[in-house]
């Protein structure tokens, strides 16, 4: 009992109430973090009640904007907060409706990554020897490979028409590795820790281990990672939309699709896709690549933000130092 | 018993105070060429074998032309290299150029930035060069290039008359206004990286014993961050080169497809949907670029390995213990 106090991690103590409030407005990465990530999480929830139009709804193609007629894309005004896209789509509204896809996939590819490295840590961790030898040089094998290009070469060679299950593939093959590192060297230490020893001299059980003593201390460590590893997703999502590979993309990719300066046409709003196809833009229509550019730089900024403060929260060794 | 634990430590303290010969260099070195090259070969085979996967066809079917087209690439892997090693090499050799200038770049100012903020942790700048390199970190690269060409291009070209960036594929790649823009965006992450290493390093060491022995003894401030503290800050800088390396190589694609240079990284892009050489299958030239990133980095990583060695005596105590 008294091993499984001592050993309780960060998320056991209980600071009071006035004291947890003060540690959070003293933390102002994790209060940024939090009312972007809230934000975001507004936009996937009820897009319907945010944006003002509906995303495929087209505005007319010729329109007077101060005193002259201009044909869509329309630049960032009064009616069109953000601007319009080539057909005369509100971009504010594109923005709001296409989070949940884009966010949606990047929290998939996080999960499947944070599943694959957790699993094979734990396994290294619990298995010494061979397993451990061959699952670490694995993992240090599979950091090797940058994600971006791997993802491009699957998703590109299968075809990002093959819907969902090819981005989540491609994006999740690799980028596990850090995790596996990371549960790996968490459990080592905690193996370490005298109240594990204590508990297993008291002859403590596989499972209460487990739930007193390695959740505890491995959450406080995962959680904050968790988050960053989402921003970490969305960044490649970004960078494949940059070139031309979405999702709801309608055929195969080509060399046309690569260099070709059209934008595509989606079948539905989303972040990556807004992205395609826009890179001669900037010097001409600057809010059609930096709008959904801007999305993205905000999202993976939140998350960072958000998991950084958690980190730092949930330190509770740091806390006691401070006090 | 004693004797001989004391005499052992003197044996390695004497052995970590002499300059390493080659051979005592090589030897770990050694051992770690014949593991990554192992581990090189693994991604190789993964890679490739990725790469020659077609599909729409049943999956027994999808296996048997992969690992035919896999051993076909395999056993004529030299007339393979024949055919496109020209390409290959022109590629490695222009992302090789905007890397090395990109790191150097980043080392040499992230460095810069991180032990002044570091040696000075409260100060307004250390906050300022803190937040930018929090910023810098993670801002996506494609987002930075189009800044990079915003600024170049609408406000130090009119301001200046100096056309400091060229983006025309046309114009050839060795006119050196090609590459600023390509290792100006790909040093970003590298220097914000540094800085934050070198930072952390510098303030660690600021707050430690000897520091403060030496600041007793009386010795100026410059001695003291020149030849206490700076000695230390080397080796965690050392360490950062290959992750820094990495994160450049995997801006790489972008990079370049954003400033049309027709380095590795695009015509990895290229050679993924098109078919850049006539009778050569993409997927060889897939093969052969990611192996040339892979060699790279594994020798950078052995290259800074043998420089930590070499100046590290903490590095050496550890190869000889």
């Amino acid at each position: 009992m008294i091993g499984e106090a001592a050993g309780r991690g960060q998320l056991g103590r209980r600071a009071p109430g006035g004291r947890r409030l003060r540690n959070v407005a003293a933390n102002p990465a994790l209060v940024l973090g939090a009312l972007i990530f809230m934000a975001l999480l507004a936009t996937v929830l009820f897009p319907a009640q945010l944006a003002p139009f509906d995303p495929e709804e087209q505005g007319s193609m010729l329109q007077k904007i101060d005193g002259q007629f201009h044909t869509a894309p329309y630049p960032p005004g009064p009616r069109y907060l953000l601007g319009t896209d080539n057909q005369a789509r509100d971009l504010l509204s594109r923005v709001i409706y296409g989070a949940r896809h884009s966010l949606g996939l990047a929290l998939l590819v996080a999960t499947l990554r944070i599943v694959i490295g957790g699993t094979l840590g734990w396994a290294a961790a619990r298995h010494p020897g061979e397993v451990r030898r061959y699952v670490l040089v694995l993992a240090s094998t599979s950091a090797t490979v940058p994600s971006l290009l791997f993802a491009y070469l699957v998703i590109a060679t299968i075809g990002p028409q093959q819907g969902i299950a090819v981005f989540v593939m491609g994006l999740s093959l690799t980028g596990w590795a850090p995790w596996t590192q990371m549960v790996f060297d968490a459990i080592q230490r905690i193996r370490s820790e005298t109240y594990m020893e204590a508990a297993i001299a008291v002859g403590s059980t596989a499972r209460s281990q487990l739930r007193y003593y390695f959740l505890p201390n491995l959450l406080p460590v995962l959680i904050p990672a968790a988050a960053q590893e989402i921003a970490a997703s969305l960044l490649i999502v970004a960078e494949l939309g940059f070139l031309g590979v979405f999702l709801g993309a309608g055929h195969d990719m080509s060399l046309a699709d690569l260099l070709g300066s059209d934008q595509p046409i989606l079948s539905y709003p989303e972040w990556a896709g807004m992205l395609a196809g826009t890179r001669f833009e900037i010097f001409i229509h600057w809010w059609l690549p930096i709008v959904p550019a801007g999305a993205f730089a905000v999202a993976i900024l939140g998350l960072n933000l958000f998991g950084d403060g958690l980190r730092e929260a949930l330190d509770t060794r740091r806390h006691s130092r401070a006090r | 018993m004693y004797h001989a634990f004391a005499w052992r430590n003197v044996v390695i303290l004497r052995q970590a105070a002499r300059p390493p010969s080659f051979l005592d260099s090589a030897r770990p070195l050694l051992r770690r060429v014949v593991d990554v090259l192992l581990r090189l070969l693994a991604v190789f085979l993964a890679t490739s074998l990725c790469s020659f996967i077609t599909v729409g066809q049943p999956v027994l079917r999808v296996l048997y032309i992969s690992l035919a087209s896999l051993g076909d690439f395999v056993f004529h892997v030299t007339s393979f290299w024949d055919a496109v090693s020209d390409l290959v090499l022109y590629s490695y050799g222009l992302s090789m150029l905007a890397l090395v200038t990109a790191i150097a770049l980043a080392l040499v100012l992230g460095v810069l930035a991180g032990f002044v903020t570091g040696s000075n942790p409260r100060s307004l700048l250390s906050r300022l060069v803190r937040g930018l390199s929090y910023l810098g970190t993670m801002t996506p690269n494609f987002l930075l290039a189009l800044f990079i060409m915003i600024f170049f291009v609408l406000y130090v070209l009119p301001a200046t008359g100096i056309r400091f960036i060229l983006l025309s594929s046309s114009v050839t790649v060795f006119d050196p206004r090609r590459l600023v823009p390509v290792a100006l965006t790909l040093c970003v992450r590298p220097l914000a990286y540094f800085a934050t290493v070198a930072a952390s390093a510098t303030a660690q060491a600021v707050d430690a014993d000897y520091v403060r022995a030496a600041r007793s003894r009386g010795l100026s401030e410059r001695q003291i961050l020149l030849y206490h503290v700076w000695p230390n800050v080397l080796p965690a800088v050392l360490d950062a080169i290959p992750v820094a390396f990495l994160f450049s190589v995997s801006s790489l694609p972008i990079v370049e497809f954003v400033f049309n240079w027709p380095g590795l990284g695009m015509q990895l892009l290229v050679s993924i949907v098109g078919r850049p050489r006539p009778g050569v299958p993409p997927a060889v030239l897939v093969s052969f670029l990611l192996a040339g990133v892979g060699i790279t980095y594994i020798l950078s990583v052995l290259g800074v390995e043998a420089l930590r060695l070499r100046i590290d005596p903490r590095a050496r105590i550890g190869e000889t213990q």
